[in-house]
């Protein structure tokens, strides 16, 4: 066993207290990121494409750090199943213990493990991977830094030790700005365990390496300006947000070869001995578990559930997801509303979910990184061009995600541009995950009559303006414009409707009902009949509905609700509790109390 | 028996020599084709060279043959008899540099026969019909250079300037963006295909014209607040001490058809002359009644004419596709500065059209504009050609180089020989350079797009090729001098009317 030869022979307390510990940060993790914080796999693995090509490769090796995030996609294109995500962040977590646990022997041979401090890099990483934005490169680029602080202290030659540091430019280049951590780290080794001249020499080298590799990098090897030599890619570009446990973890690698310093002449008796692992056990793992049960984000969580069914167009999950446990979240509001827009109930079921931002749930804006989920709403109503555009920009500042291609080549193809599409599915191609679904758009390149059999393609170039107009930055126009160049699209008929829905606007919501029956349709949809039934008992005139006639179903709902009304005129907040029991989905509901 | 040292050296040459010998006839060899079928047609290849016009100093013409075949054998052969093989097992065929070198050298004014010939295991092999290239021996400079970009809409990432020589596959950048705060770069202009006098305009925080005079690179702002915006499209003088920009007013638009993309139309322009010398900014002062736009302003080689675009202001709810812009040009005196009247070069209005990017040969014999159906930005239009103007006698005639889609950005190499043009006749989106041998008139070249190492590299390139320019060096200043430029503080130039 690789750690059995790490433990000292006959520790059979602390040999067992290490595994102890190994396998409940194991289980910890395993059972936390399986079960409850396995948005992040869904989140990161979508926000990255990695894809097998030398030319994604040298956009990465152009610059320092940027192999070891190559690395970290690479490893991240995993997390495309929840099962492979929690193995591979685990086996990391364990991975880095191993590490400190050979770092620890090689710093104090002959005493015991300081549990704690191997522990404490890795629960402070279990910690930090709750965040979305804690990415799979920064934890390699932690390990690689244990990894070669225990290189340059393992063997104790001075020539050995001098060529390790002279390697630092390769370590710099694969690592980035970790290497800086490693700086850090040696050299308050050295301070603390060289001896004579070697514990100044080893530094003052090590800085003049340092030093030389910096101004060849910035100078000579690659065109990257000074922050981003500095920076990149440690997680701290938003010092805003920047986490204390991050603090913590930075101090707990810098501080390592001090720690275990200062606990090293610790002497105990043996029955203290024996009890301090099981101490640090019972602390360091339930505060851990305490800490990642706190500030978890169930509305976060539930938006990704909700994106990860947009992604594979299950519409009805998306509605049943937000009737069931709503959304409090605009974005996930946009997306219920989108699904009921892609099943042609939007003016049926609006408020059968939620609504608590009005009209804004209909579309996002269009800017930084609500343009990738902005992008539905266009390709909803037939606005192609608008949402291949968006997909552009998408690609041009975040570079490939699954849904941008995807986006790209579905809008390609719509629009005809078949050799451009060409380009992007065989992108595409060279992917784990989606080279089936670029496959199968590929037969479509050959044969472009499938494009006309596919229900989407074919029903989104139906939906295809019939005139030429410029889009604008209100969406309202937008759909406007739509309707003027092709007055048969009912997706965009029925945004324009509960836009005024949402905005209680029920006199244009009646002057648009007349339209309706020229547009197709043979019955009003549900929350469009409430408002006529509220226009007519708020004007008391009957309004021109081009033909269509009100369902007397709703004409005695509209009853029953007034009856209510009626019955709890004098105590509105009891009227509204009743209310939201039986009629919260209603227009009337939304009008009276929303 | 005891050998000495020098006779086992001796030994051991004289098995090693023929091993070396037979190894080396043996990879030289190429299959003598007896017996194989006709194929009766020429193979697919990609790019398209067959019947291509390339300067005798080209780099290797590389391709990828794009026929269903295992194994393909190459067979390069000059008009007076210089042989070069290359063999190919995926369709990918890349001459030797050397080799090609000698192959172009030995044959100048002639051409090249390409031969393929295919096999398939266990099958008769096939021979295809010969493709043809013919070498002018007129050489194009040796350095392209071009801005690189992704193809579209608002944001741009990263952006970078490069300089490619035409005769190797050696590339270096000139200007990469992530250096200056990732700001956009555009209009490189070269004085005279002179590759230590150009400027570029840099457009963010640390935005400004960045002059670059053998190796020192000046920091300007040009902008004025009676310029209707940035100085935009410029054009140097000869004598090297003027540079005429046009100022515009840009904005764009997104088409929601599938037809076009992207529409962008100047609502104000006007042209300004920078001093370069004096660093002021002078008010080009026209002696029309009418308001007018002027854009894209290109002077005649001797200095004597500014030619450029121009059409009638529009007014507030204009119909962009009524927007015409005539090639217009106008007298200078290089002594006083000062303009002549206007005279009407090319009237495109007159045929429903309009005009962009005059530019004319150094020689000052020809003039190649962008024709399209309306507006100012040619680079989304479909329909955009390049159309030829014998000066001598305005006889204006379309260039047979044009294709299917957008023709837009030209520049004239400096002996006024070749053509570099901007086409996105690959794949309708991004822009590629492409070269075309002038001889006269009606004598131009096929058209071919500057060959690269891996011929399959347009493929999966996503970046379009922007402005592309002949320079007659390689440039000395890289991306770190613009970036310790743009640390310093800019150079205000003085608005002047005075001209």
């Amino acid at each position: 066993m690789l750690i059995d030869n790490c433990l000292q022979k006959g520790k059979t307390t602390e040999k067992f207290a290490v595994y102890l510990s190994l396998s409940l940060l194991f289980v910890i993790s395993a059972t936390y990121f399986y079960w409850v914080g396995n948005g992040i796999f869904f989140y990161q693995e979508n926000r990255l494409l990695f894809i097998f090509s030398i030319e994604y490769l040298q956009k990465f090796a152009i610059k320092p750090g940027g192999l070891v995030e190559y690395a970290g996609n690479f490893l991240t294109q995993y997390y495309y199943s929840d099962g492979a995500g929690t193995l591979i962040i685990s086996s990391f977590l364990i991975l880095l213990c191993y590490i400190f646990i050979k770092i620890n022997r090689r710093l104090s041979p002959d005493r015991s493990i300081s549990l704690m401090f191997i522990l404490l890099p890795s629960c402070l990483i279990l910690l930090l991977q709750k965040r979305y934005d804690h990415l799979m490169h920064f934890n390699l680029g932690y390990l690689l830094v244990a990894m070669w602080f225990l290189l340059s202290i393992a063997i104790p030659e001075k020539l050995f030790r001098l060529i390790v540091l002279a390697l630092f430019p390769l370590f710099f280049y694969l690592v980035g700005s970790f290497a800086f951590l490693y700086l850090g780290m040696f050299i308050i080794y050295c301070l603390i365990y060289e001896k004579g001249v070697l514990r100044y020499l080893f530094p003052v080298f090590l800085i003049v390496i340092v030093v030389l590799t910096f101004i060849v990098f910035k100078e000579l090897l690659f065109l990257q300006p000074i922050d981003h030599l500095l920076r990149y890619p440690l997680p701290i570009v938003d010092l805003k947000s920047f986490p204390k446990f991050l603090y913590l973890l930075l101090g707990c690698f810098m501080l390592f070869p001090l720690l275990i310093k200062i606990f090293d002449p610790v002497k105990l008796k043996k029955k203290f001995a024996e009890i301090i692992p099981y101490a640090t056990i019972l602390t360091i793992f339930p505060v851990t578990v305490i800490l990642l049960s706190k500030h978890n984000d169930p509305d976060t969580a539930n938006l990704f559930k909700i994106e990860k069914a947009i992604y594979i167009q299950d519409w009805d999950a998306i509605i049943n997801q937000h009737q069931s446990s709503p959304s409090t979240n605009v974005i996930g509001q946009y997306y219920y509303n989108l699904a009921l827009s892609e099943k042609d109930q939007l003016c049926e079921k609006l408020f059968f979910g939620r609504q608590d931002f009005g009209s804004k749930s209909l579309t996002l804006q269009r800017d930084n990184e609500l343009i990738n989920r902005a992008i539905y709403f266009y390709y909803a109503i037939g606005l192609i061009s608008e949402a291949h555009h968006l997909a552009f920009e998408s690609m041009v500042n975040y570079g490939y995600r699954p849904e941008n291609i995807k986006l790209l080549i579905k809008t390609e193809l719509i629009n005809g541009n078949y050799r451009i599409a060409e380009q992007y599915i065989n992108v595409l191609k060279k992917t784990l995950h989606y080279r089936n679904w670029a496959i199968k758009y590929e037969k479509m390149i050959i044969n472009h009559q499938l494009i006309n059999t596919d229900p989407e393609l074919a029903g989104k170039i139906r939906l295809l303006p019939g005139n030429d107009f410029f889009i604008r930055p209100n969406d309202a126009q937008n759909i406007e414009l739509v309707l003027m160049a092709s007055p048969y699209n009912k997706r965009a008929f029925e945004y324009k409707m509960s836009r005024f829905l949402l905005e209680r606007d029920i006199v244009s919501v009646v002057n648009e009902v007349r339209k309706m029956k020229e547009m197709g349709y043979t019955n009003i949809p549900r929350h469009i009949e409430e408002a006529v039934v509220t226009f007519i008992n708020i004007y008391k005139e009957l309004p021109d509905l081009g033909g269509l006639d009100i369902n007397p179903e709703t004409k005695s709902r509209f009853f029953q609700y007034s009856s209510f009304c009626n019955l709890y005129s004098g105590n509105k907040s009891r009227l509204q509790k009743e209310m939201k029991k039986s009629e919260r989905n209603t227009f009337w509901y939304y009008y009276q109390f929303k | 028996m005891k050998i000495s040292k020098p006779e086992l050296r001796k030994n051991k040459l004289q098995i090693l020599v023929p091993i070396v010998v037979i190894l080396f006839l043996l990879s030289c060899k190429t299959e003598n084709y007896d017996d194989f079928s006709e194929m009766g047609r020429e193979p697919v290849i990609e790019p398209d060279y067959s019947g291509v016009t390339i300067p005798q100093n080209i780099a290797p013409m590389n391709f990828n043959i794009l026929e269903d075949e295992g194994f393909y054998n190459i067979r390069a052969t000059s008009s007076n008899g210089t042989i070069l093989f290359v063999k190919s097992s995926d369709g990918i065929v890349r001459f030797p540099q050397k080799s090609w070198k000698k192959l172009l050298a030995d044959n100048q004014g002639g051409k090249i026969k390409l031969e393929v010939f295919s096999e398939n295991k266990g099958e008769k092999a096939r021979k295809y019909d010969p493709i043809y290239m013919y070498v002018a021996k007129e050489a194009v400079d040796p350095y392209l250079c071009y801005r690189l970009l992704y193809p579209g809409y608002e944001s741009w990432g990263e952006m970078k300037i490069v300089q490619r020589s035409t005769e190797d596959f050696k590339e270096s950048s000139v200007f990469e963006n992530q250096l200056l705060k990732d700001n956009c770069v555009n209009c490189h202009s070269f004085s005279h295909n002179n590759p230590d006098k150009f400027l570029l305009h840099v457009r963010g925080s640390m935005g400004g014209t960045y002059f670059v005079d053998n190796g020192k690179v000046k920091r300007t702002t040009l902008q004025s607040q009676f310029m209707p915006g940035n100085a935009v499209y410029p054009s140097w003088h000869p004598a090297g001490k003027y540079v005429a920009f046009s100022s515009n007013k840009t904005v764009q638009a997104f088409h929601m058809r599938p037809e076009k993309n992207i529409e962008v139309y100047d609502l104000s322009s006007t042209l300004v002359i920078y001093d370069t010398e004096k660093n002021e900014m002078i008010a080009c002062v026209g002696n029309d009644s009418v308001k007018y736009m002027e854009t894209f302003p290109f002077w005649s080689p001797s200095g004597e004419y500014l030619y450029y675009c121009r059409t009638e202001q529009v007014i507030q709810g204009f119909d962009f596709r009524q927007v015409k812009y005539d090639l217009i040009r106008k007298s200078f005196d290089q002594e006083s500065g000062v303009f002549g009247k206007p005279e009407v070069v090319f009237n495109a209005r007159s045929i429903n059209k309009s005009v962009s990017f005059p530019v004319i040969s150094p020689d000052g014999q020809y003039l190649v504009f962008t024709l399209h159906d309306y507006g100012t930005f040619s680079i989304w239009h479909k329909e955009a050609d390049l159309y030829l103007i014998t000066l001598k006698n305005a006889k204006v005639d379309k260039m047979s180089l044009n294709s299917n889609e957008t023709e837009s950005y030209h520049s004239w190499s400096s002996n006024s020989k070749w053509l570099v043009f901007s086409s996105k006749r690959g794949d309708g989106l991004t822009a590629r350079p492409y070269f075309a041998y002038f001889g006269s008139s009606d004598s131009i070249g096929k058209p071919f797009v500057l060959p690269q190492k891996d011929p399959t590299m347009y493929k999966r390139n996503e970046k379009t090729y922007n402005r592309p320019e002949f320079i007659t060096g390689k440039i000395k200043v890289g991306p770190r001098d613009f970036a310790r430029a743009s640390g310093k503080e800019a150079i205000k130039a003085i608005w002047t009317e005075k001209k």
